[in-house]
């Protein structure tokens, strides 16, 4: 047929518009030239804004018919990206046309483009009034095109202008209007919640429609505010659950269901009655449909209680059916639900860990993704290594599905499907959660794990993702640290890992954590000379690794150096050579952390060699001894995550006094320069080291100033002295405006006297708080260390006990929260902005229609509108004063009036006036 | 509720963008393409008709707090077009694939035989058969018969207007009635 219209339309219109039919193409004309663009982009973009430069001048045309075909245009131009909002006038001149054909187009470009501008919608909602009102012949399909359109555009101010309206409709004597002005309600309560609140009776009494269709609507709207708020139809579920036997329509029963989900939510009471509801309406009906979404209702509702076996038992023996259904989207969804369910207790799906495994190799690749989510609650330690060995296995491009495992029929040998990276990435931390969850309980045997992750980190090398790199590195530093009986082995296979040529060029961020472990325990590795050499050959590391590989490989020098069988000095000056070339080359490094650590290291190999070149025959002390002292102080415990910043949280840190004063300065300067020969300066030093490590309990702060430590060693004698003299100075300055150090001492003590638990000085209440904690951790420790029977022992986290809220734990892994913070700039929100959430439905205040009086300040709030647009509009064309007219105009057509009569005209009146 | 039904084919040309909840045009564009990317990479044949959420709908950390606004990309591929939904959590998953199933088949009433062909030169009654299913993300149909009457209903009226107004003289020739016959009449006479 259509081919017989077009060439007769084509006809009529180069007879009557011979000069321009060029410019009026139709709708079809654009399509068409849009596909003979092809697929260059360039001549897309050509025709496009050809299309809409025509538009442009084709909108502003007096004929409606023109004006109609032009915003018809523009709306399909919006599905290429192409912004209409500046032609809203004129499609509010469209929407106004008495012809049907004319609204329809009108309102579809409304619908798509009013939203963005609450100024034409004031404009447009006189129009819409009168659009929703019944007088004449084709009205009831011009209020449901209206209705149609109004339903994407609501405000809250045209919302409470309308809802009267559309209360009106829902007695119409068409379902068909019914049904959509009850859709069009949902709309109007999320923005003026009050229009639910005084008509909630008429709006429910909605649900007993005699029209299917209308109760579909009804219902569905229902459960949409209820998800918003579901308290004001609490009261509405015994009619409700009746609903759910009485009615045989599958789409409204599971709306009934959504619908439960979100009140069983807020009210828990209702789990009672609705439950044993819920799992006979299971029984009941044949449709997979509904039993999946009685399942979610149950799930999802909170309906299923930890200890509620017999349900979760229902439930799951359904998903299990589901799961082996050959429709995809069924096994889908029900994995999901099944990782739901897992949630609320895992002892649920431990059971069906047969199912899991399976799940695993199944033929769609996001069925398998979510099957590895429930792994954390199906694996134990029987079945951790079969359930790794698959996985391991699917680390390859394309997977092979035996035809045996496929639901569908196909050809013997199987479907190839492509393994995706993220699902290999996402296989990698689920190995490794899975394995390390319970610290480390479901571990058979540490030979196979750390073999696991040796293998893990060759295989992830193609995966290109640094996160897992770092993950990866974690956990080995995690079972080094934990697993003290296979450090030996561990750090064997660390040190080739280290030294693979591949890793380290594809993977680096797994050496950060290597070299970590590798400087720690570096007095486990033998042949350290080795490890050095290979590792400065290492090029193009990244900073954070060198960082740490810096401090790593002059502790497994200072080991190297310092085993019971120590190599000859001539080949230490050959590995010192080696590093001192090293560090530096990093001493330029742009890295300021990597520079400054490779520069304070290289000073002191070049202390080392001095010292080397002194005598031939042994090691000097500074190698023996000194560099030693530098790192083997303390050996090193698990420590929960964000144990430390609990610590600096609840330090009170003194940052007003100074720990030396002028004098005491000037005092260290003089002593030091009495002193400036080497050899006491190294005595010196190390005493300070032998002090340090005499210390009890965790004080590293300290230990990195010496200054600190160097204070302590002026006698007591002298420091008194000091004060004196510091005091004197104190009253002599007129800066000092406190009142000397005896009364604020005296002061203290009369606190001490008068309230035993108030610590005289902030300091002071620094260290006893240090050694509290030291204290704490240390019992934690004898309490917490319990050896399992037969496997390898793991130590435990230590942590502080709760001191402060652990708000600190709240922030994530710097890492992480970079990763997520970049993503806000394009990140889509589709939650509907509503005032519904906090809206109080109890307290029903039916004010009188106040806002029907559109009051003076408002009627020239429009007026300047109006004028606004026609002064837009004028800009455009010629011909504005037609244009507003149209819309403007009253009864009469007088087309000459001019615009700026109209508008005066028009102050005076207290409606809006259109045609 | 449904935020958004779109339909592009198999070369990421749009062949409808529906959005019923407001989102800004650029923001449009770069849904559909990380759609379309997820979907071109699944085969259709044996995988499910889910997708993994795009990642401009993720909020941020809700990977870690669970998808609490649970919103869904639902899609079903027909030949060579690819139909798409994107709903929140208060649809059903099954229920929405019905209702895509519904779509096509009110859409293979009004053109026997629907093809992309069909739907790319009648983006109109596209529109329309939408309209009469969906209104402002409420599913307000889910008949055929019924759906495809209220079409019925709605070109009758407009054809007898059109009618009338080129016996009388109004309006002649305008480019619009060309669209308004051929676009919303072909299918009717088609059927």
């Amino acid at each position: 047929m259509a081919s017989i219209h077009a060439p007769s339309a084509e006809d009529v219109m180069q007879r009557l518009r011979p000069f321009g039919l060029f410019f009026e193409k139709s709708l079809k004309d654009l399509i068409k030239g849009i596909r003979s663009a092809g697929e260059n982009p360039e001549d897309l973009r050509q025709v496009m804004n050809k299309a809409l430069s025509e538009c442009r001048e084709e909108v502003s045309s007096p004929d409606l018919n023109l004006k109609t075909n032009a915003v018809l245009k523009l709306t399909y131009l919006e599905m290429y990206g192409y912004d209409m909002s500046w032609a809203n006038f004129h499609i509010l001149e469209v929407m106004s046309s008495s012809k049907l054909q004319h609204k329809r187009v009108g309102y579809l470009a409304a619908s798509q483009s009013f939203y963005k501008d609450p100024d034409i919608l004031m404009l447009a909602t006189n129009l819409l009034k009168k659009d929703l009102k019944y007088d004449g012949n084709n009205d009831v399909l011009k209020m449901a095109v209206t209705l149609s359109g109004l339903s994407t555009m609501v405000t809250t101010s045209l919302a409470s202008d309308i809802c009267d309206d559309l209360l009106t409709m829902l007695g119409s004597s068409k379902p068909y209007i019914r049904k959509k002005a009850v859709a069009a309600l949902f709309k109007v309560f999320l923005q003026y919640p009050e229009a639910l609140r005084d008509n909630f009776d008429k709006f429910v009494a909605k649900l007993e429609d005699e029209d299917l269709s209308v109760v579909s609507a009804t219902v569905s709207v229902i459960c949409e505010v209820s998800k918003k708020n579901p308290y004001p139809f609490i009261a509405l579920s015994p009619l409700l659950y009746e609903m759910l036997f009485t009615i045989d329509n599958n789409w409204i029963i599971i709306r009934l269901l959504k619908l439960f989900t979100n009140l069983s939510q807020v009210e828990p009471k209702l789990r009672a009655k609705i439950l044993p509801k819920v799992l006979e309406l299971m029984k009941v009906t044949s449709a997979t449909s509904v039993i999946y979404e009685s399942i979610n209702c149950i799930v999802k509702g909170k309906m299923l209680q930890e200890d509620d076996h017999d349900s979760a038992f229902i439930c799951l023996q359904e998903l299990n059916k589901f799961c082996s259904s050959p429709d995809p989207n069924l096994r889908y969804i029900s994995v999901v639900l099944f990782y739901q369910i897992g949630k609320i207790n895992t002892d649920f799906i431990t059971e069906f860990n047969v199912l899991v495994i399976r799940l695993l190799k199944d033929v769609d690749i996001s069925i398998r993704s979510r099957a590895l989510e429930l792994l954390e609650g199906a694996t134990d330690d029987e079945n951790i290594t079969t359930v790794v060995h698959i996985l391991i296995k699917q680390f390859i491009d394309k997977d092979v599905v035996s035809a045996t495992n496929l639901f569908r029929q196909a050809g013997s040998d199987g479907v190839e499907i492509d393994i995706p990276l993220s699902y290999k990435v996402k296989m990698v931390s689920t190995i490794l959660r899975i394995c390390s969850i319970n610290n480390y309980s479901n571990i058979p045997d540490f030979d196979w794990y750390i073999a696991v992750l040796s293998d893990l980190c060759v295989i992830s090398q193609d995966l290109n993702n640094d996160t897992i790199g770092y993950q990866l590195g974690d956990e080995l530093r995690n079972v080094m640290v934990k697993v003290p009986s296979m450090r030996k082995k561990l750090i064997s296979n660390i040190v080739s890992l280290v030294l693979s040529q591949d890793v380290s060029q594809s993977m680096p961020m797994v050496l950060r954590e290597c070299y970590w472990c590798i400087g720690e325990y570096s007095n486990l590795i033998d042949d350290g000379d080795d490890l050095i050499k290979k590792s400065i050959k290492l090029d193009r590391l990244p900073p954070d690794v060198l960082q740490i590989m810096a401090q790593a490989l002059l502790k497994v020098f200072s080991s190297w150096c310092n085993m019971t069988n120590p190599a000859p000095v001539q080949e230490i000056k050959s590995v010192l050579q080696g590093l001192l070339r090293f560090y530096e080359s990093l001493s330029s490094s742009q890295s300021f952390e990597v520079q400054e650590r490779s520069v304070e290291f290289l000073e002191f190999c070049k202390l080392c060699d001095e010292s080397l070149e002194q005598g031939d025959e042994e090691l000097p002390l500074l190698i023996t001894d000194i560099l030693p002292s530098f790192f083997n102080s303390y050996s090193l415990n698990p420590i929960l995550h964000g144990t430390q910043r609990k610590l600096q949280d609840s330090l009170m840190l003194d940052l007003d006094t100074p720990f030396l004063s002028e004098e005491d300065v000037e005092k260290l300067l003089q002593e030091e320069s009495s002193k400036n020969d080497l050899d006491s300066l190294l005595a010196s030093d190390l005493e300070l080291d032998l002090e340090s490590d005499n210390e009890p309990g965790p004080n590293d702060d300290r230990k990195g100033s010496s200054v600190g430590d160097v204070e302590e060693e002026i006698t007591f004698e002298a420091r008194k002295s000091l004060e004196e003299k510091r005091r004197k100075e104190r009253s002599d300055n007129p800066f000092y405006l406190e009142a000397d150090d005896s009364a604020l001492q005296k002061k203290a003590s009369q606190l001490i006297e008068f309230d035993g638990e108030e610590k005289p000085s902030d300091l002071r209440n620094v260290d006893t708080f240090e050694l509290s904690t030291a204290v704490v951790k240390r019992g934690d420790l004898k309490k917490k260390k319990q050896s399992k029977k037969k496997k390898a022992q793991v130590l435990l986290e230590e942590g502080l006990p709760d001191l402060i809220s652990s708000h600190a734990l709240a922030s994530n892994h710097p890492r992480t929260g970079s990763f997520s913070s970049s993503k806000d700039s394009s990140t889509i929100n589709l939650k509907m902005q509503t005032k519904l959430e906090s809206f109080d439905f109890h307290t029903p205040q039916i004010s009188p229609d106040a806002t029907k009086n559109i009051g003076i300040e408002e009627q020239q709030e429009l007026e300047n509108l109006r004028a606004k647009f026609a002064a837009k509009s004028s800009g455009n064309d010629q011909n504005a004063d037609d244009e507003v007219v149209i819309v403007k105009k009253k009864k009469s057509k007088s087309k000459s009036k001019s615009k700026k009569k109209g508008s005066k005209k028009h102050a005076s009146e207290p409606q809006l006036p259109l045609p | 509720m449904i935020h958004s039904v779109l339909i592009f084919n198999k070369k990421a040309q749009p062949r409808l963008v529906k959005f019923y909840t407001p989102v800004d045009l650029p923001k449009q564009k770069l849904l559909i393409e990380q759609v379309y990317e997820l979907i071109s990479q699944r085969n259709s044949d044996f995988q499910s008709s889910f997708l993994t959420t795009p990642p401009s709908l993720l909020r941020a950390g809700a990977d870690e707090l669970g998808d609490d606004q649970g919103i869904q990309v639902i899609y079903k591929n027909y030949a060579t077009l690819y139909f798409t939904f994107i709903v929140d959590d208060q649809e059903s998953e099954l229920a929405i694939l019905d209702l895509i199933q519904t779509f096509v088949e009110s859409l293979d009433r009004c053109f026997s035989e629907v093809n992309e062909l069909d739907l790319i030169f009648n983006w109109q009654t596209l529109e329309s058969v939408l309209e009469e299913i969906i209104q402002g993300g409420m599913v307000i149909e889910t008949s055929v018969p019924k759906i495809v009457a209220a079409i019925d209903q709605l070109n009758r009226s407009s054809n007898g207007e059109s009618r009338v107004n080129r016996f009388s003289g109004a309006g002649i020739g305008s480019a619009l009635q060309a669209f308004a016959q051929t676009g919303f009449s072909s299918w009717a006479s088609s059927q």
